[in-house]
């Protein structure tokens, strides 16, 4: 089984910091992540790499409804959206045409969720 | 040369991949992670920590201030926006410096811990104003005394009615920014909500 590939939304530098750290440490490869300020650019930057997770920042107001646009475009791709204030995240499995669910974010369930 | 000893860091939040990252930071000359807690659970073990770094978000300004009671540990506290009302209490509780969550690098943390470390304060520059004019300032009735101009650009975008997103696009600015801005501006005015601060602006002719 090849590593899963994730792509990064657009989150603080410190988030974004944690995430790599995360990413690295599970043997997951960062594919590419969004320039901050130019989140319409998230749609294409998927449609470019085609990863097997993108991961938004719930904290964001856009963010459940970029998910679903990429759940519905790109059906195969997995989207976690996590918060970087609450300890909360949103998880967009593939293949459930924009349903999703909401769970507690600590370190391991967020790794599980990007490994699955 | 005297050999210092590194600066032993404590780093408690709630959220991990943002602790992650702070912690990530501490990789890094003349600074040491002496250990982490999620909601102070693990309780940060004293003796070892020059700097507890904490959410002031979490509701436990009063929790850390007892715990830290009679000790040398310095306090950071990682805020919600510069304007919160409640980093003016933090201030005044002893804590030595602030970041802003949504704003804060890696530079950026190292160099408050440095400040902090080196026994001088560190808090976001926006911060100032209402921290200089002392307890209670900003958070009187409709102060609509010093709004920034990019403030007043946003309050003039929303007279028109226009979405959080039309005014980033208007601004070129990210959503999250002008959401901060917003934010700010109504703590700021003292008002609940942006028709409010709205109102008032034009009230008082600012728009």
């Amino acid at each position: 089984m090849t590593a899963h590939r994730v792509v990064i939304g657009d989150f603080g530098a410190v988030a974004r910091l944690g995430l790599l750290d995360l990413l690295a440490e599970e043997g997951l490869e960062a594919v590419g992540h969004a320039e901050s300020r130019k989140r319409p650019g998230i749609i294409p930057l998927v449609n470019e790499v085609r990863p097997d997770v993108v991961v938004l920042d719930l904290d964001d107001e856009a963010a459940l409804e970029v998910a679903v646009q990429i759940t519905s475009e790109f059906p195969a791709i997995k989207v976690v959206a996590c918060s970087s204030e609450e300890p909360v995240m949103q998880v967009f499995p593939p293949f459930h045409h924009g349903e999703s669910y909401l769970s507690q974010l600590t370190r391991a369930h967020l790794a599980q969720a990007l490994h699955n | 040369m005297i050999e210092e000893r590194p600066v032993r860091v404590w780093v408690d939040d709630q959220n991990d991949i943002f602790r992650l990252g702070l912690t990530a930071c501490l990789d890094a000359p003349g600074l040491v992670l002496s250990g982490e807690s999620r909601a102070l659970a693990p309780t940060p073990d004293l003796d070892r920590i020059d700097i507890l770094v904490f959410d002031l978000g979490g509701g436990r300004l009063g929790e850390v201030v007892r715990l830290t009671q009679g000790r040398a540990t310095r306090l950071l506290a990682i805020v919600a926006s510069a304007s919160d009302g409640l980093l003016v209490d933090a201030v005044e509780a002893g804590v030595a410096g602030a970041l802003v969550r949504s704003e804060v690098t890696p530079a950026t943390f190292l160099h408050c811990l440095r400040s902090v470390a080196g026994g001088n304060g560190s808090v976001p520059a926006t911060a100032l104003a209402s921290l200089l004019a002392g307890p209670g300032a900003g958070r009187r009735n409709g102060s609509t005394g010093h709004l920034t101009g990019r403030e007043l650009d946003v309050l003039r975008l929303l007279s028109q009615g226009e979405s959080t997103r039309e005014i980033a696009v208007g601004l070129s600015y990210s959503e999250k920014t002008v959401k901060n801005i917003v934010h700010d501006l109504l703590v700021r005015m003292n008002c609940r909500n942006r028709a409010q601060a709205v109102a008032l602006a034009t009230q008082r002719g600012l728009i």
